[in-house]
This record gives structure tokens, C-alpha cells and sequence, in this order.
């Protein structure tokens, strides 16, 4: 009982009286239906480091929050006391339009900062995400990827620096505000995608681009994935300025009846635009040319599913592109979920609204071991997660994986469990 | 018989006779780099399979020697010099594309392949690998990958990590583990590019290749001044225009290589940019149509295009020449690699002059000044007593003025051995301390390329003695 | 410890060999490297050894003169350094180095005394050529070659066939004003294998306007000598070539094999602390032309009779890389009605001849000269066209080992064949 009073008493002493709370405003930091015992917002990088010394210290665990629109992706926590949010660490450090550069701390949501980049004409290349709330800070902690990945690859590849708050409590930087920088290792890569398992990010720098000059939405109908996986392929090969191909089946877009579109976002300069439109047009052949009306209703067709609060059940899987077209085909055989699919990536995502979720699982596990590649279970019902990895079978580096989480958290205090193998 | 010689009969055995080295001879032509650092190892292995490679990394670890894996040995920062000798592990047998996937747009490649032979081998599907150091020829992917290479064209496309998606790595236990950049977990692709083999021995790459573009323009800017061509580099940026390449050759440089390339730069010129933009045919034309305004509000004097290969080649035949035309400048060149954020280019660019100035020697700047990679080429005369040590003096007062500037002390080199006591400029105990841990959870200890990237006390043959005096005179964490 | 002190500054001067800032560009164009994948067997390596050596880190004992002998010369390496260290001399005088501290192996006494007793003796070479013609017509060689056990040794010994060329003194005049008056190298090995090609060469100079003359009292050109140490042998004989040349008058030397042109080209260099001679050697060296360069240097006639086959090209090294002569030969055969010229892969690269490689070095020599074979085969030509004796007898071994239908000829036979079509 005493232990009780000095942990809310001491992150209010760490982070001022109203920034710890105990009690109902918990439950929002609820995950996989384990309340913490407390939630702290500490406004200073020096508060962040002082919550998880604290918490390292005295063996409590931490789970680190931006908006939370990514919570529910992760294995439950085997213990779970502190919830740390960082949503308070907001705001642009440094931006120098010319360097192409941005630094900004991690609770920063995403528009925010795309509203201040538009403004010098430039954009954090991760393309748009389901939630207005999601935090750069999150996106980069989940390695958040969207259709625009095809032009300008994921969180890793623009990520060029970082200051992380180690699980004892260090105030650290990797990388730096430079485009191009090989001193040191570059930990950026190990905390992006780490999900708050090896630090907590406070503080990122992004390598930016320049917005496109024009862009231009279309759409076309197929009446399989097969053919519009290598119409999306064919335009790639013949070099037109395409940022995103996405593909949706028929339950992801509510068409009546079967069959599939390929959303093309065409961006660069006018001419260039208008010579994709052409080629595209040409090459479409018996595939259906959509309506400029149509192709923007499909626009936000991903995000609906994302947020969706019907869907039981979402899965991400990632195969070689060339096996995308069997991979959807099987998906389908699954009790028709809505799928989006990125052609030449090589990923789907699978939302169902109905089923037995464990039955799925069991019958995809299986056909996927033919095709090969990596599943994540995104979205589950809470009970299922005692029985399943969402994140599939563990990779043959796990041992390493297990040391590494060893050696920066040795006390697993960050988000315990949470991670592939239940790091 | 003496350990030193058990040794190299279980080296024998494991790898066959012709394929491990131990005569004196035969250690001496690997104690070097492209650096001016030498280091001689105890014994030079040849492997051909990962398994190979395990063998050799579990019988040095029995003896308790380090291993240092070694591609052409063409690096700059002295990432294959055994500095604690040991055995260096030399990759060049292991040299197999082993797949083209085109349809994936995929490349397997084994350690050794030499940089352009994977376009070559990707060139009949439309592809290539993207990432070009100027030592392309001859650097392997190996050492591209410990070192996290880049090139002119990362400006647009990113540099080596951008483009590795899995590895097979060999731990220092001996172990062959396959890690991918796309799998659950933690992202050890990530973290094993760059980290200058001292985590793994890479065994095998899966790389990303690119469609080649449509079209192509280089245009070659010519400029009475540095600032200029410097301001030009901003605006360009400014723009919203991401060229594929952005150089920049000053007027030293402009002077040694018209004399043996004879490109026709004019006398007095100060600066030449070369700028490439790519893309489809419409979109190539119209930004290099924006560069040419641009070029021509910062005062530019001639502007030169090149469309077809032949004429490109012509262009880029004064910056691909470069570094030979000094090396007849002068007996000797130290290249420096620093970087700045790019609106800083033309003030640092200044203080390399004075500083170059006050030092007495030459100094030639040919670069990537599109992502603000600087590359002073300082000339001088390795032959004259005290001369190196003034030099690596200079390069160390270049190296904090990009440190000053909010840059870092390499782009593209890599921290290798002449860098590390510079390391804690720009990073705090805590941050190396956290790279540590990293290095703990490999298992890699001392075990894998000891002596580079963080400072220790022990270092490489002639030149250590004056570094470790030059960072008794800085004094740790001086800029932090 | 046989023989005298080794003077360590005799391999190589501190100038020559500190250009090199071992960068490794040389590395993917060393034939020997890129078979071995030794650094060793690199140009890096080797200059790296030689300094050694000359700062006394190492001696001659061990592996090193073994690394040294493993070089083709070919000067692929020189061609492509950024920082124009200059190879080949370096390594000349490295080798003369190990002859003159005669501590050199007996492999490499036997063979300057065979250069030097043999070759430069024309005498003397012309019973060892009608031992070798002997050999061939005698069925023996191709015996030799059916036994698995002799075939690859047997192989690579030079092809003595066809009637040898003896002229001297004037060998044509055209009939009006002669554009140029010329004086064609004969040499030691290629008048007695390879006596068509100099008739040809005669005609082909004389169809294009020159007067032609061979002095008689000319020699061996000494650059097989020079390249395996035997420096002063390659300086006697280049004296002689000096005074026989400068004697006669000529505008320009001609010569039609690499590895001679580029031996006389650098003349100058060779005799540069001979008191007497460096002025007259700079001044002989100036004129010597190759061959190709020399035709298309004059209002060259491009022929007008055919010549129908696919022809690819393999440039002798001391053609491309010693004279950096690639264009030309290039050019003549595209001259050529009918001809249908195709590039093999790595033209450049050396196909193991390297003068008397071949014979010091077996077993690298075979294995390059198949990866040329191989590669001539993928090109799908019928006629490998080149310009040094020693690759013609070298290809030509390469070919009949793989029972390969594909012909050999100089490039300056398909042109003389070019123009006698014209008549037909």
C-alpha cells in the first residue's frame, strides 16, 4: 500500500503534480486489457529519463504511448505498471528548408508537422496514415509503412537521427542532422520498428522531399489480382513517376461484385504526369479506366478498414512481389476479408469482420509456409493473444535478438513481452 | 610446435594450404589499405563458402586472435587493417552473383563481387544497383556494406543501406545466421550496414536493384567563384528540385585535372558543378531547364549539357579523373570526409581554405555537395620529415569545423581508425556506451576488426603515436 | 649466401614507387589477380613488395621473386592508374635488380642466357626456328599434342610455319613521289614464324604511298630482354637498332609487332644515363610508329575489295596498354568491305603470351589463354585479328586445344587481303 502512494507521489515529483495520474484516466492507457497502474507525461526529455530510472530502478515496467493509434498491434504484456506517454513532447526543433532536413520531437503528430513542411514545399515521405493522431514519434516506433513506400521506402530509410532514453535512464543520440553520416553504428535502424522494446525515441531528424510538383489519382478495374499485380509491375519497369500503387479487392472497396482496383497515384512534374496518364491509358488494354470520382472514393478505403471497429481481425503479410497475386488469391479463400495490397512491395494487409479468428490463423499459418515471407497480426481479439505470437514464428536471428534485448534492457522494463517472441 | 604455427596447420586444414598465407612476403601486401595506415596480420585467409569463413572465425577465436575481414582493400578509413593483427579473412575468392531475380528486382550476391559487376550482371533486365563510390570498379560489396558506402548519386537514391535487404552474417562465435531487413524483430540489417565489420563478417548480401531511368541529363555549371557554385547548391535544393547527382570541383582541382584530361575549363574559373537529374523524358528536360535558371541567377558563366552516354562521359571525365590528376599534383594526397548540413557549405568551405592556408599546403575540393559531403584532398610530400603528422593535424581541424557546423566527421567513409578519437566530438560516453551494448549483444568483443570506429587505446603501426597525442591535445569531448 | 650485396635502392627509385597511394584501382585489371584473387599476384602487391625490398623489409628469400615472375608485364595495370605510377619500368628494374645481385633462381639465369644467347643472336635463332619448323612438319607436334600427358606443355611452343622473310634494303617504291619513306623493324622471332605478315606489311605501306626499306644492320629490338632483366643486353641491341635506324635516313620506324613497338618507343628511357646514346635513342624513339597508328595517321585508303567474314579483335597489351594504341586497329578492320566486326569480351585483357611467359609460367598462362578461347568463342567470330606475334602463336595454341574452327591473322593481313581482293 505504501509502494502505491510513492509511485504516483514520485512521477508527480518527476514530471509536476499534473502531468502523473492514477485511477480512471488509466484505462485509456488500457492495453490488451491491462491497465497500468500509473500514466505520466513528462514534458522534458530529462522527465522521460528520470520516469524510466525510476521505473528501471525499482523494477517496474514502462510502456511508452504516443497517440496509441498502433497499441493494439504487439503481444499482451507480461507486466505492465507505468504507462509513459510522450504525446507532450511536441513541437519542430530545427528546420532549415534548404538542408532538407527536419528535427522534431516524437509526440509531434504527423499532420502537424506535414502542415509546417508544406509550407516550404517539402514532406516527410511516409505517405498519409489512418489515424490524424499518430505520432512521428510512433509511426517511426512501429516502422509505420503506407502505399507511398514504393517511391520513398519506409520510417528506416528517412530516419537519420534520433535521441532515445535508454531503459536506464541515458538521454542518447544516434546518427545526426546530416543527410549522409557513417559515424558510429547506426542505431537508428535498431530502435525503428523496436516498438518502444530497447527506448524510449524523444527526439527525431528526417531526411524530407520535396512535394511533388502535381499529382493525379487513378483507378482501374481487374478481374484478378494476378493481371493488375503485373500492370502495377509494368508501369514500375517502364520508369513513370508513380508514389503509390494500391491494390483492393472487392470487399475493400464494396464493389458489387468480384473482381479488383488498382489505385495508381501518379506524382511529378505536369508533362511527366500526363505521359504516365497516357501510358497507363494505353496500356490498361481491357482493364476499365474509373472514374476521377471513383478513383478518389477508393483513396481513403485503407484508412476506413484501419479504423474500422467491426474488423476482428487484421493481418500484415509480406511476401516477394511475385507471389503477392497466389498470396491474395489465398487470402480471398479465407472468408473473403477486405484486402489492400502494395503490388510492388509485396505486402497485403487482411482485415476480416467475421469468422473464427483462431481458425483463420491456423488455416493461413499453413498456406503461408508454402509461400513463404512474414506475417504480423495486427488487430485480434484480446483472448487470442494468449495463444499466438502476432508476430508469427520467431525469425532464425532470434537469439540475437534475445541478446540484444538483454543488453539494453536487461531488466525488461520496456514494454515486456510486448515484442516478436515476446521479448 | 609452437602455437603460431598449430595455428595455421588447423587454417590449413580447414581452408586448404594454397589458401592461407603466413609467410612474411605474402602478410606484407595486406598490411595496407587505400589509407596511409599499415597494420600486418599474423596469418591471411582466403575462404570460398561461408562455411569457410566460420571455420577460419572459430580456429581464431581458439587462439584468441582477433579476425578482420577484408574486401579489394580500396577503403579510406583503414576498416581492413588488422591494427591488433591477427587473422584478416580476405573475401575476393567469394566473388559469385549468385541470382539476378529481376521479376523482384533482387540481386544475391556473395562478398567479394566487385561493386559495377552487379549492374553489369543486372544490366540485360534494365537493372542496376544504385549505390556508385568513385572506387566502383574495384571496391567489393563487402566492404560497401561494412563501411555503408555511398556515392554521387545517394544524393537521390541513398546510400548502401538504403539498398541491402537481407544478410548472412558470421557471428564471432562461428555461427551462420541469415537476418533480413524485412522479417519480425529488431531490424539487424540495419544496424550490421556501416558498422565497419566489427559485429559479423558478411557471407552473402540480397540487394535492391533500381530500373534504370528513361532519361538522363548532366549539366556542367561553371562559376567565378566557390560561393557561387555553393549558393547555386542550395537553391537547388531550395527549389524542391532532388537531382540525382550534385558535384563540385574548385579551382585546384579544375587546374590539376586540365592538364591531363584536358576538359576545358576555363583558367580562371572558380568552381564547376555537375548536375544530374533523371527520370522520365518530360520530367529529366523540364528540371534541368529550372537548374539552368537557377544556375544562371547565382551568375553563372557557362552552362554545358550532355543527353547521350558519350556526351555525359565527357562531362563527368573531369570529376571521375580527378583523384588520379592530384595523385600527379603531388607525391602524396590525404582525403578527408566530413559533412555539413547543406546551407553551410559555403562558409565551412571558406575555413578549409584558411585553415589549408595557415597549414602551407594545397588543398583540392572535389565533392557531393548535394548532400553536403565534403572531400578536401590535401597534397603533400610524404617523403618530407614531419610532414604527415602536419597533415593529419590539418585533417583534424577540418574535421571539428564540420563538427562546429553541425555536421559529422564521416559521410562516407567510414570511422575506421583515423577517426575514432573524434567520435566522442560528436557523441557522448552515453551514446558510446549504447553502442556497446550493441556490440555486446554480437558477442563480438574484441573479436571482430578490434581498434576501429571507437577509441581505444591501442592503434595502428607508425601513425598511432601521433594521434593519440593529437587527442591528448584536444582533450575528450572538446565539442561536445 | 651465393652472389654479391643486393643494392637496395636498384629496385626501383623512391620517386617510381611512392606514387603509388594504393588505391587498388588497378586490382580489376590484373590478369593475374583476378585468376588468383591474391594480393600477391597484384600490381598493389608487387609494387608494394618491390619497395619492401628496396627498403630492405624483406629479401629475395621466400615467395617474393616467385610473386615478381607471376607478372605478365602486360601494363594493363600502368594504363589504368589514376596516378600514373609507371609499372613497367618499375618492374624492369626490379627483375634487373634480382639478375644483377645474382641471386636470381636458375630458372631466370637459364632464361636471360636463352634471351640473350638465342634470341638476340639471329644465327642461333634461325636453327632453333628450323628445329621448330621440323617439329611441326615432322608430324611430331601433333603427336606431342595427342598425348594428354605432353599436350599442354607441347602447346604453347611457337608454330614455325610458312616461308620466313629475309629481305633487306629497299623493299618497295611506289611508283610517283612516296608520301613517306619508312623503315619497317623485321625483329627477331617474327620474320621467321610469322614472315606473311611483313610481306604484308610491306604491301600494304607501299599501297598507301610509302617507300619501304629494312636496314640490314638492325636487331632483336631487346624488349623481351629489358622485360626480364637483362637490361644491358636490351641496351646493346638497342644501340645497334639506334645506329642501323638512324643510319638509313628514314622519316618513321615502322613496326608491326606491340610488344617491339613499345620496347622502341621507350628507347629513350632505356639508354637515358648512356652518355653517348640518350640523344640519339629520344631521337629514334620519336619516330618509331606502330603500324596502325602510322596508317591512319597518313591519308589512309581505306580498301575497296571484300572480305566476308565476322571478325573480332584482341588487343596485344603492349599495344593498348604500353603504346595505349586501341582506335586504330580497330578502325582499319572496320575499313573493311564485308567485314562484320564484333568486340569480344575483355579485348585487353592479356592472353598469357607475354613474351616468354608461356614458358616460365605454364600453368597461368594456359588458364588465361582459355578464359581469351572462351571468350572468343562466345563472340561467335571466325577471325581473331591481332597485332603482336606472340598472341597470334599464343590464340592460335588456345584454338587448336579446344579444336576450335576460328582463324588467326594480323590485322594487317586482312587488310593486305582487302586490298589484293581489289584486283580480283
Amino acid at each position: 500500500m505504501v509502494k502505491e502512494v510513492s509511485l504516483i507521489g514520485e512521477l508527480q515529483s518527476i514530471a509536476g503534480a499534473g502531468l502523473a495520474e492514477e485511477g480512471p484516466a488509466c484505462t485509456a492507457f488500457a492495453v490488451d486489457g491491462l491497465t497500468p497502474r500509473a500514466v505520466v507525461r513528462p514534458s522534458t526529455y530529462q522527465g522521460v529519463a528520470e520516469v524510466l530510472r525510476y521505473g528501471n530502478t525499482n523494477r517496474l515496467t514502462v510502456i511508452s504511448w504516443g497517440a496509441g493509434s498502433m497499441m493494439q498491434t504487439g503481444n499482451r504484456p507480461s507486466k505492465y505498471d507505468i504507462a509513459l506517454s510522450v504525446a507532450g513532447l511536441t513541437g519542430i526543433v530545427e528546420y532549415e528548408p534548404a538542408d532538407l532536413t527536419v528535427t522534431c520531437r516524437a509526440g509531434e503528430p504527423l499532420v502537424a508537422l506535414q502542415e509546417q513542411l508544406r509550407r516550404s514545399r517539402q514532406m516527410l515521405p511516409s505517405g498519409p496514415f489512418a489515424s490524424r493522431e499518430a505520432t512521428v514519434g510512433g509511426i517511426v516506433a512501429t516502422a509505420g509503412a503506407s502505399a507511398s513506400r514504393h517511391a520513398y521506402g519506409t520510417p528506416r530509410d528517412f530516419t537519420i537521427g534520433m535521441q532515445v532514453v535508454t531503459a536506464d535512464g541515458r538521454i542518447t543520440r544516434t546518427g545526426g542532422k546530416v543527410v549522409k553520416n557513417v559515424a558510429g553504428y547506426d542505431l537508428c535502424k535498431l530502435y525503428t520498428g523496436s516498438r518502444g522494446t530497447l527506448g524510449v525515441i524523444v527526439e527525431l531528424t528526417f531526411k524530407l522531399a520535396p512535394q511533388p510538383r502535381h499529382e493525379q489519382r487513378e483507378a482501374l478495374a481487374f478481374d484478378d489480382a494476378a493481371t493488375a499485380c503485373a500492370f502495377a509491375r509494368e508501369l514500375e519497369r517502364q520508369g513513370m513517376s508513380v508514389k503509390a500503387f494500391t491494390l483492393l479487392n472487392r470487399a475493400a472497396t464494396g464493389l458489387p461484385r468480384g473482381g479488383y482496383v488498382l489505385a495508381v497515384d501518379l506524382a511529378g512534374t505536369q508533362a511527366a504526369v500526363n505521359r504516365c496518364w497516357e501510358t497507363l491509358s494505353t496500356l490498361a488494354g481491357a482493364a476499365q479506366q474509373l472514374s476521377e470520382a471513383e478513383a478518389e472514393r477508393y483513396a481513403g478505403a485503407e484508412a476506413e478498414l484501419q479504423t474500422a471497429a467491426s474488423v476482428t481481425l487484421e493481418c500484415e503479410i509480406t511476401v516477394l512481389p511475385s507471389d503477392l497475386p497466389v498470396l491474395i488469391e489465398r487470402l480471398g479463400e479465407t472468408l473473403e476479408p477486405g484486402i489492400v495490397a502494395y503490388p510492388t512491395i509485396g505486402l497485403a494487409r487482411a482485415f476480416w469482420t467475421a469468422g473464427d479468428a483462431e481458425a483463420i490463423l491456423t488455416d493461413l499459418t499453413a498456406a503461408f509456409r508454402k509461400i513463404g515471407g512474414s506475417m504480423l497480426v495486427r488487430r485480434c481479439p484480446p483472448s487470442l493473444k494468449s495463444r499466438i505470437d502476432v508476430f508469427g514464428e520467431v525469425p532464425p536471428s532470434f537469439p540475437l535478438m534475445q541478446r540484444l534485448k538483454r543488453e539494453f534492457d536487461p531488466n525488461g522494463t520496456l514494454s515486456p513481452g510486448r515484442f516478436v517472441g515476446r521479448l | 610446435m609452437t602455437a603460431a604455427k598449430r595455428l595455421i596447420r588447423e587454417l590449413q586444414s580447414a581452408l586448404g594450404r594454397r589458401w592461407v598465407l603466413h609467410a612474411p612476403e605474402d602478410l606484407l601486401v595486406y598490411e595496407y589499405d587505400a589509407t596511409i595506415d599499415r597494420a600486418l596480420p599474423q596469418a591471411v585467409v582466403l575462404p570460398e563458402s561461408a562455411q569457410q569463413v566460420a571455420q577460419a572465425v572459430r580456429i581464431a577465436r581458439r587462439y584468441g586472435l582477433p579476425v578482420t575481414a577484408r574486401g579489394a582493400g580500396t577503403g579510406l578509413s583503414g576498416g581492413a587493417l588488422a591494427c591488433e593483427g591477427g587473422v584478416v579473412i580476405v573475401m575476393t575468392r567469394m566473388n559469385r552473383v549468385i541470382k539476378i531475380d529481376a521479376e523482384n528486382q533482387l540481386a544475391v550476391v556473395e562478398p567479394g563481387v566487385i561493386n559495377l559487376d552487379i549492374s553489369k550482371a543486372a544490366a540485360p533486365y534494365g537493372l542496376y544497383y544504385a549505390p556508385d563510390p568513385s572506387s566502383q570498379k574495384a571496391c567489393t560489396i563487402g566492404g560497401n556494406i561494412a563501411e555503408n558506402a555511398g556515392g554521387p548519386h545517394c544524393l537521390r537514391y541513398g546510400t548502401t543501406t538504403n539498398h541491402v535487404l537481407a544478410l548472412e552474417i558470421v557471428t564471432a562465435d562461428g555461427e551462420i545466421a541469415e537476418i533480413s531487413a524485412t522479417q519480425a524483430g529488431y531490424d539487424l540489417t540495419g544496424v550490421l550496414v556501416g558498422s565497419e565489420g566489427t559485429l559479423a563478417i558478411v557471407t552473402k548480401a540480397t540487394l535492391r536493384l533500381l530500373h534504370k531511368p528513361e532519361a538522363t541529363i548532366t549539366l556542367l555549371a561553371i562559376f567565378d567563384r566557390v560561393s557561387e557554385a555553393s549558393e547555386t547548391v542550395s537553391a537547388i535544393i531550395s527549389a524542391g528540385i532532388l537531382p540525382a547527382a550534385l558535384e563540385m570541383i574548385d579551382k585546384n582541382t579544375m587546374d590539376a585535372v586540365e592538364e591531363f584530361a584536358h576538359c576545358g575549363y576555363p583558367p580562371d574559373a572558380g568552381a564547376v558543378l555537375l548536375i544530374e537529374v533523371e527520370g522520365l523524358s518530360e520530367e529529366a528536360e523540364e528540371q534541368a531547364n529550372e537548374v539552368r535558371s537557377i544556375c544562371e541567377k547565382f551568375g553563372v558563366r557557362e552552362l554545358r549539357t550532355g543527353t547521350d552516354p558519350a556526351e555525359r562521359e565527357r562531362l563527368w571525365a573531369g570529376r571521375k579523373s580527378a583523384l588520379g590528376a592530384l595523385g600527379r599534383k603531388a607525391p602524396s594526397y590525404y582525403i578527408l570526409d566530413g559533412v555539413v548540413p547543406r546551407t553551410k557549405l559555403p562558409s565551412v568551405l571558406a575555413e578549409v581554405y584558411q585553415a589549408c592556408d595557415r597549414f602551407g599546403f594545397a588543398v583540392a575540393n572535389v565533392f557531393h555537395a548535394g548532400d553536403g559531403n565534403l572531400h578536401p584532398n590535401v597534397l603533400f610530400d610524404e617523403r618530407v620529415p614531419g610532414a604527415t603528422a602536419r597533415v593529419l593535424e590539418l585533417g583534424e581541424e577540418i574535421m571539428r569545423l564540420c563538427v562546429e557546423a553541425g555536421g559529422s566527421i564521416s559521410g562516407e567513409h567510414g570511422v575506421g581508425f583515423e577517426k575514432r578519437s573524434y567520435m566522442s566530438w560528436i557523441f557522448s560516453e552515453d551514446d558510446l556506451e549504447v553502442m556497446a551494448r550493441l556490440k555486446a549483444a554480437f558477442g563480438a568483443g574484441d573479436g571482430f576488426n578490434p581498434g576501429k570506429v571507437f577509441p581505444t587505446s591501442k592503434g595502428c603501426g607508425e601513425v598511432s603515436s601521433h594521434m593519440r597525442a593529437a587527442i591528448a591535445k584536444a582533450g575528450p569531448g572538446a565539442y561536445v | 649466401m651465393p652472389g654479391g650485396p643486393i643494392h637496395q635502392s636498384a629496385f626501383g627509385s623512391e620517386a617510381d614507387l611512392s606514387r603509388c597511394v594504393h588505391c587498388g584501382l588497378c586490382l580489376q585489371h590484373c590478369p593475374t589477380y583476378l585468376e588468383t584473387g591474391l594480393e600477391t599476384e597484384s600490381p598493389r602487391g608487387r609494387l608494394h613488395l618491390i619497395r619492401a625490398l628496396s627498403e630492405g623489409r624483406i629479401d629475395l628469400a621466400g615467395n617474393t621473386m616467385g610473386h615478381l615472375d607471376m607478372c605478365l608485364q602486360c601494363r594493363n595495370c600502368e594504363a589504368v592508374c589514376p596516378s600514373g605510377v609507371p609499372y613497367g619500368r618499375i618492374m624492369e628494374h626490379a627483375r634487373a635488380a634480382v639478375i644483377e645481385s645474382r641471386r636470381a633462381p636458375v630458372p631466370w639465369r637459364l632464361r636471360s642466357l636463352f634471351l640473350r644467347e638465342v634470341i638476340a643472336r639471329p644465327g642461333r635463332l634461325r636453327a632453333l626456328a628450323a628445329a621448330l619448323r621440323f617439329y611441326r612438319r615432322s608430324g611430331l607436334r601433333a603427336l606431342a599434342e595427342s598425348i594428354p600427358l605432353l599436350r599442354d606443355r607441347a602447346l604453347l611452343a611457337p608454330s614455325i610455319a610458312g616461308r620466313p622473310f629475309t629481305g633487306t634494303g629497299v623493299l618497295a617504291r611506289p611508283k610517283g613521289e612516296p608520301v613517306a619513306r619508312v623503315a619497317l623493324l623485321t625483329g627477331c622471332i617474327m620474320p621467321l614464324a610469322y614472315g606473311r605478315v611483313h610481306r604484308a606489311t610491306v604491301r600494304v605501306l607501299a599501297a598507301n604511298g610509302c617507300e619501304v626499306i629494312a636496314p640490314v644492320d638492325q636487331s632483336c629490338c631487346g624488349a623481351l630482354q629489358a622485360h626480364n632483366g637483362d637490361r644491358q643486353t636490351a641496351q646493346a641491341l638497342a644501340r645497334r637498332n639506334i645506329d642501323a635506324f638512324l643510319e638509313d635516313g628514314c622519316d618513321f620506324v615502322v613496326v608491326n609487332s606491340a610488344g617491339c613497338g613499345a620496347a622502341m618507343k621507350e628507347y629513350g628511357e632505356l639508354l637515358s644515363q648512356d652518355a653517348v646514346y640518350s640523344e640519339r635513342a629520344r631521337v629514334l624513339a620519336a619516330r618509331v610508329k606502330d603500324i596502325h597508328e602510322f596508317l591512319l595517321e597518313l591519308p589512309f585508303r581505306p580498301p575497296t575489295g571484300r572480305l566476308e567474314a565476322s571478325v573480332t579483335f584482341q588487343d596485344p597489351c603492349h599495344l593498348a596498354h604500353a603504346q595505349r594504341i586501341r582506335e586504330a586497329p580497330r578502325r582499319i578492320l572496320q575499313s573493311i568491305p564485308g567485314v562484320q566486326f564484333v568486340e569480344m569480351e575483355h579485348a585487353d585483357r592479356c592472353c598469357g603470351s607475354a613474351g616468354v611467359y608461356s614458358f616460365t609460367q605454364p600453368q597461368m598462362s594456359l588458364q588465361l589463354l582459355q578464359r581469351r578461347i572462351d571468350e572468343v568463342r562466345a563472340s561467335g567470330a571466325a577471325v581473331v585479328a591481332t597485332a603482336n606475334p606472340g598472341c597470334m602463336a599464343q590464340i592460335e595454341a588456345g584454338l587448336r586445344r579446344n579444336r576450335l574452327p576460328v582463324r588467326v591473322g594480323h590485322v594487317i593481313e586482312l587488310l593486305d587481303a582487302a586490298y589484293r581482293a581489289e584486283h580480283r
